[in-house]
């Protein structure tokens, strides 16, 4: 539609809009420069895994049975989410499907599951939103904590819930 | 008060890695150094996402797909300002972001508006790009109700955020 009224713009805009996006990348990199130094003092001291330790009942009783490997895959997708790692948090994730996957060409409930958790966000603390909202100026960049944290779960225990209940009857 | 619990994390976690006989200063470097690669890797996309968004701004199209869907979306108590975040974040966190700052921008960071958007954007995730990212590891071809389930729980966490930056 643009091309159509003001050829000229349009190359105005990609070029406005790419000196933005390295601005923001900037400005990003500053970000994940602080919390990725942090993040792998975290990591290094294996807090993840003994996050994930602490996982393995309740994903227990969420998920069901699977093998131990892909249960701690699973551990590990969703303490790494938590802490905020998206990063490592997919590698295990991907193995944890793998390791669900029966050659079927229907989704597990387990699948499902791990899908639903992961698109819904459960990361504790939303560092990237604060880091901008400080860069914008924000009085009090942390107030948006708790509501995050609320809006973060109850919406995951949604999904895991309507799962559950549509699909009951399924494996 | 939520302002304390960073600086308080912080040093936890370095306390933690001191009683853990990790050298945090060295973790610290390694983890930096992660961030010109993840920025690397990220570039690309965030500068097509740009882009590409700014296109469908400017062109007029997403004002009419907000046109569209913020009476409905104003139904539910969301502030009409947010539609453009709401239709974009479940595609990409990156084209998320820049939505954000925009929002920041026109409408204030402290705004209601702003604070419904930063609560929306740090509590949700992408549905779209994890779905075909994690199905596509397995032989799986029909994914069933997973996307529309995490559809409603992403229009959920919307509503959810508004409510609660009403009194929090």
């Amino acid at each position: 539609m643009l091309l159509l009224s003001t050829p000229a713009n349009v190359v105005l805009t990609m070029i406005g809009a790419s000196k933005n996006a390295i601005t923001m990348c900037i400005e990003f990199l500053g970000i994940y420069a602080l919390w990725l130094g942090l993040l792998q003092i975290l990591d290094d001291t294996k807090l993840s895994h003994k996050l994930s330790q602490l996982l393995s009942k309740p994903v227990d009783k969420i998920f069901g049975k699977y093998d131990d490997d892909t249960k701690k895959n699973i551990c590990l997708n969703v303490a790494s989410n938590i802490l905020g790692l998206g990063s490592a948090a997919t590698p295990f994730g991907l193995k944890a499907m793998q390791g669900m996957d029966k050659g079927s060409e229907k989704a597990t409930k387990g699948m499902m599951l791990l899908v639903v958790i992961n698109s819904t966000g459960i990361q504790v603390l939303p560092t990237t939103v604060i880091g901008l909202r400080a860069l914008a100026g924000s009085v009090s960049p942390s107030s948006i904590l708790f509501p995050t944290i609320i809006a973060t779960y109850l919406p995951t225990i949604l999904g895991i819930l309507l799962i559950k209940l549509i699909y009951r009857k399924l494996k | 008060m939520a302002d304390i619990i960073f600086p308080i994390l912080i040093v936890f976690v370095l306390t933690y890695s001191i009683i853990k006989k990790n050298d945090a200063y060295k973790s610290f470097q390694n983890g930096t150094v992660g961030a010109i690669d993840l920025i690397k890797t990220l570039l690309p996309t965030i500068v097509a996402m740009f882009i590409a968004i700014e296109l469908f701004k400017v062109s007029g199209l997403s004002q009419i797909l907000a046109n569209i869907l913020s009476p409905i979306f104003n139904l539910i108590g969301i502030p009409k300002e947010l539609t453009e975040l709401i239709i974009i974040r479940p595609f990409s966190s990156n084209a998320g972001y820049v939505v954000l700052q925009d929002i920041f921008k026109n409408y204030g960071v402290d705004s209601y508006v702003g604070r419904c958007a930063s609560v929306l954007m740090g509590s949700s995730d992408t549905i779209f790009y994890v779905a075909s990212i994690y199905f596509s590891a397995t032989k799986v071809k029909k994914t069933m109700l997973t996307i529309p389930i995490a559809v409603l729980c992403n229009i959920f966490c919307a509503i959810l955020s508004c409510l609660l930056c009403r009194f929090m």
